[in-house]
């Protein structure tokens, strides 16, 4: 760690907050955190760099050498999330003196409002963009109930929980009779979660519904990215897809397989690190496999809970114009229009919902009812009636039938958390379905409606080549398939550097990429290099 | 001059009808006196089920309209059997746009659908109102009578002595004949079609279904080049086209708030979609958004917020302070339509009490009459009220950087300036320049573009700036 990240992160301390009142709510579906608040809140991050800024550091040490704590956790998440994770700058970019992008951002959205508004005082932009301290609150949100601080960004509690418990309890705990470890970490994920306040990240589900929240948006929680803030200048959130975006992020974490304690608990007791750690060996399943199905799926019940919350808040009110496909409306218009040329799925000149939200979902389901549990098979069968409710309610009047849709999204969502629960215990993804579902999804990547949609073809890029490529030495061969899509992520986790990548300094590249976007060139391109 | 900006917009044109009107007929029984509720309404505004309507053929002999010298007197006929867009417009419901546009409707043929021959056809004979009837002569596209009126019960009388002593009043309710040298009456007439009606539009649906957008300016479509006109004006520039212009102006806006109400009340039936998208400002929307244009830094939104399309910018960018009166009732309606969720039975009413507004307007005009002489001040004063329409208070950006406002600002102040002819020499370059900056691209690649895809605002707001320090100088202030 150089001696600037030490100060910054220093800088960042404030010490524990403390929220009064405790609100708690019915729980929001399967995958999400519990909606209890803790009583007590500890959000900054001094106290985590004192032990995760190497295993080598001095604060780690005696982790290392009492607990082999290194074995079972990396010890260096601060020193990345500090120098590689933009979640650690989420608050900085957002300061108009500090950001070009936030600059143009408050000067359109100022507009009309009090003159003393700030971007960086807008709660509206601090659910995402710094770490919320009161996040299971649905009052109107006040100033104060965010960290506002610019080396704090989304830190680490923002997603692993603020209980100031588990963060005393992970490392305090004496160790059990016959452990070398604290005896926290043998503790089920639902203790973790009930007594100390720890946010289950192990689990598919619980990490992509926290990570949708922002990157889909969850209005319940006020995450949301209107289309207000994307007129103002917001980059366009990319298609949200699980083990792609935990590829390209800076990782902090380790999967199974590098990290001995699992790889070890594995082998001894694989039942225990199932449940207790949602390992398993990648020869029984493909922790891809699993992370695409549930972020999937995840990913769809975000934006389905998105639309029916909006329509929810008054009657008759449509869904945010963000929740459609941006670009059936935001192109120029040319003749020939290949959007003319190749016909509309409803009426002409509604716009569709996003089409990516669905699209790997399909394939999901798709591949599930053709596996041989009859009830999964029901529930998975019901996927294709329940979008087309979906797209059908949002063609049937510009922008939709507000209680057509409403009633759908809810339909759909519901279906969402039905079918999270039928994979949790009735599927495992062996080597063997993971490439059907590999062979499923580069199929639909070169479907002549996938193509129509090049977020769709972005999302289904993503999926194929993190699943297909898993674990297999083929990593060109993998980069030049993700080199097709017409959406890079950038790649922090080899980015050079002590700060992290921002979308903003991406953004003119990424867009341009979008926009010289040729179908046609892709499917060649992607038949050859996928050899499917 | 030239007056090439928006070509692409002037090109024939498909209408559709959603909803059969069930408007009673606006004039009434030929006998009956105006009342004083139809005095507030100007007169010449054909409804469906007017009167009997017939072929050209009936105007067409030679020692009538049709003599062999198109562009002369008595050569009317001949002169839009020439090379007049209207006669063509059935003939355009065969072609491969109108085609794909009906397969991407689910409908039927065009050339048979009762919607598109509304305004491509004179669909109207015996009062089938927009059925099928076997015998109309649709090839004939849209011919004298859709414009003139239903001609049977005035083909008979309007070559005989007397017709000329009648007004233009009692032409258009005694015999339905269309009061075309009427400018309220005509532009109204024109926008029937051009705009849209209760019994004819184009909303989104056709238009993304691949019929191009309606944007009619009066003043534009009389000097486009390709319209060979088969009439003289009573009027002499600059009084004409001027007048034309403001006159245009209103019958517009009358006309697709009329349609807004049509189409708010279909919505509450249930009957149509809402909110209906082309009432937005196209280019709001309709631009790729992957890479910056920047326009925010030279220009304001007109008062919207961010991320909200304008409602018809189009039609109320000119409906400015000192240029035409306020209109409260159409500002009440601006209002109310740029809500985020609008009830379609509020929008109807708010419509139909612009529309009263706007028609009181126009009744006037055409009781009192216009000033037709145009003096060098009154000119002057025009083009300082658009340009300084065109620029926020402190002149340092565009006020609004819709394209659809700032191109109505280009064609009001090229209506000034090729009616002023010679006498706009001084300042005419920079209009040419800004119709130039606002021109869609021109086509390349086999493409075709439909968007002023490269506008640069940065331009266009150095033009108006440049035409309002000329005033300036020249003390026109």
């Amino acid at each position: 760690m150089t001696a600037v990240t030490r100060v910054r992160i220093a800088v960042a301390a404030t010490g524990i907050a403390v929220v009064a009142g405790v609100t708690i709510l019915a729980s929001p579906g399967r995958g999400q955190p519990p909606a209890d608040k803790p009583a007590n809140i500890a959000f900054d991050v001094s106290g985590c760099v004192a032990c995760h800024s190497g295993a080598d550091q001095p604060g780690a040490r005696r982790f290392k050498t009492n607990f082999k704590s290194d074995e079972y956790v990396r010890l260096n998440e601060s020193i990345v999330w500090d120098s590689k994770d933009p979640h650690s700058v989420a608050f900085k970019v957002i300061v108009p003196e500090k950001n070009p992008l936030a600059a143009r951002m408050q000067s359109v959205l100022e507009k009309g409002k009090p003159a003393d508004y700030r971007i960086d005082a807008d709660v509206a932009c601090l659910t995402c963009h710094s770490t919320d301290l009161n996040p299971t609150s649905r009052q109107p949100r006040k100033l104060e109930e965010f960290a506002r601080q610019d080396n704090l960004g989304v830190g680490c509690t923002g997603c692993h929980g603020l209980d100031a418990r588990w963060q005393a309890a992970h490392w305090a705990e004496p160790a059990a009779a016959g452990t070398a470890y604290p005896a926290f970490r043998m503790h089920s994920p639902e203790k973790k979660q009930k007594e100390y306040g720890l946010h289950n990240l192990r689990d598919p589900g619980t990490k992509a519904m926290l990570c949708a929240s922002c990157h889909v948006g969850s209005p319940a929680e006020g995450r949301t990215v209107t289309h207000e803030m994307y007129a103002a200048g917001h980059p366009p959130l990319p298609p949200f897809e699980l083990p792609a975006f935990m590829e390209h992020e800076p990782r902090h974490w380790g999967f199974a397989s590098e990290l001995p304690f699992l790889s070890s608990l594995i082998k001894t007791d694989a039942t225990k690190a199932w449940e207790l750690f949602h390992a398993r060996s990648e020869a029984v399943e493909s922790s891809a496999a699993r992370n695409l199905a549930v972020g999937s799926i995840a990913s769809l019940k975000a934006e389905m809970m998105g639309l029916a919350a909006e329509m929810g808040k008054s009657r008759g009110a449509l869904p945010d114009f963000a929740r459609f496909d941006c670009y059936a409306c935001h192109h120029d218009l040319v003749i020939p229009s290949a959007r003319q040329e190749a016909g509309y799925a409803g009426a002409p000149g509604r716009p569709p919902l996003k089409a990516w939200v669905a699209v790997v979902p399909g394939v999901v389901a798709k591949h599930a009812a053709g596996l041989s549990n009859a009830s999964l098979k029901a529930v998975a069968a019901g996927f294709d009636a329940k979008w087309q409710a979906v797209t059908d309610a949002a063609l049937a009047q510009p922008f939709g039938d507000s209680t057509a849709l409403t009633a759908a999204a809810n339909d759909l969502a519901k279906w969402c958390d039905d079918f999270l629960t039928a994979i949790q215990s009735d599927v495992v993804y062996t080597p063997a379905e993971t490439a059907k579902l590999a062979d499923a999804l580069a199929a639909v990547a070169v479907d002549k409606q996938t193509l129509r949609d090049a977020e769709a073809v972005a999302h289904v890029t993503w999926a194929y080549a993190t699943l297909d490529f898993a674990g297999k030495k083929d990593a060109a061969r993998r980069d030049a398939i993700l080199a097709l899509s017409p959406l890079k992520l950038p790649d922090r986790e080899k980015s050079k550097g002590d700060k992290p990548i921002t979308v903003g300094s991406i953004l003119d590249d990424r867009m341009q990429r979008f926009r010289e976007f040729l179908p046609d060139v892709f499917r060649g391109k992607f038949v050859v290099l996928s050899g499917k | 001059m030239k007056r090439r900006i928006l070509a692409g917009l002037f090109i024939p044109v498909v209408c559709w009808v959603a909803v059969q009107a069930a408007t009673p007929n606006p004039n009434g029984s030929a006998e009956t006196r105006p009342s004083v509720a139809d005095l507030a309404k100007p007169f010449g505004l054909l409804g469906p089920n007017a009167g009997v309507y017939s072929a050209a053929t009936n105007c067409s002999a030679s020692n009538c309209h049709g003599n062999d010298r198109p562009g002369s007197k008595g050569g009317e006929y001949t002169t839009w059997a020439g090379d007049d867009p209207h006669h063509k417009a059935y003939a355009v419901l065969f072609n491969d746009v109108s085609v794909r546009m009906m397969a991407n409707l689910k409908r039927g043929p065009a050339h048979e659908d009762p919607q598109c021959l509304q305004c491509h056809a004179v669909n109207e004979e015996k009062h089938y109102h927009g059925e099928i009837v076997p015998g109309r002569a649709l090839g004939e596209g849209v011919s004298c009578d859709a414009c003139h009126g239903p001609s049977q019960a005035w083909l008979g009388e309007h070559f005989r002595e007397g017709w000329k002593q009648l007004t233009d009043r009692e032409k258009f309710e005694k015999y339905q004949f269309q009061p075309t040298k009427d400018l309220v009456a005509r532009s109204l007439m024109c926008a029937r079609c051009h705009v849209g009606a209760r019994d004819r539009e184009v909303n989104h649906d056709v238009i993304a279904a691949g019929h191009p957008r309606l944007a009619f300016e009066a003043a534009r479509f009389h000097f486009t080049d390709n319209y060979p006109k088969h009439w003289t004006e009573r009027l002499p520039n600059p009084g004409f086209e001027m007048r034309l212009w403001e006159i245009g102006q209103v019958a517009a806006l009358r006309q697709v708030i009329d349609l807004l109400a049509a189409r708010a009340e279909r919505a509450t039936a249930k009957q149509a979609p809402w909110p209906e998208l082309s009432e937005s400002s196209c280019f709001a929307c309709h631009q790729d958004v992957t890479g910056s244009k920047n326009r925010t830094v030279y220009g304001e939104r007109n008062g919207r917020a961010p991320g909200r399309a304008g409602w018809q910018v189009w039609y109320t960018s000119l409906i400015v302070p000192k240029l035409l009166p306020a209109f409260d009732r159409v500002k009440d309606l601006r209002v109310l339509m740029a809500h985020d969720v609008i009830d379609p039975g509020v929008a109807a009413e708010a419509a139909r009490k612009a529309v009263g507004e706007l028609d009181a307007w126009l009744a006037g005009v055409q009781q009192r009459g216009y000033q037709t002489s145009i003096s060098p001040g009154f000119a002057a004063e025009y083009r300082m009220i658009l340009t300084q329409s065109a620029l926020t208070d402190d002149k340092r950006k565009l006020r609004d950087t819709d394209w659809d406002f700032l191109a109505q600002h280009a064609l009001a102040l090229a209506a000034v300036a090729h009616a002023l002819g010679d006498a706009s020499a001084e300042w005419r370059p920079l209009v040419e320049k800004l119709q130039a900056a606002l021109a869609f691209p021109p086509d390349a690649n086999g493409k075709h573009f439909n968007s002023p895809i490269d506008y640069d605002a940065k331009t266009v707001l150095e033009l108006f700036q440049a035409l309002d320090a000329k005033l300036r100088a020249r003390g026109e202030q």
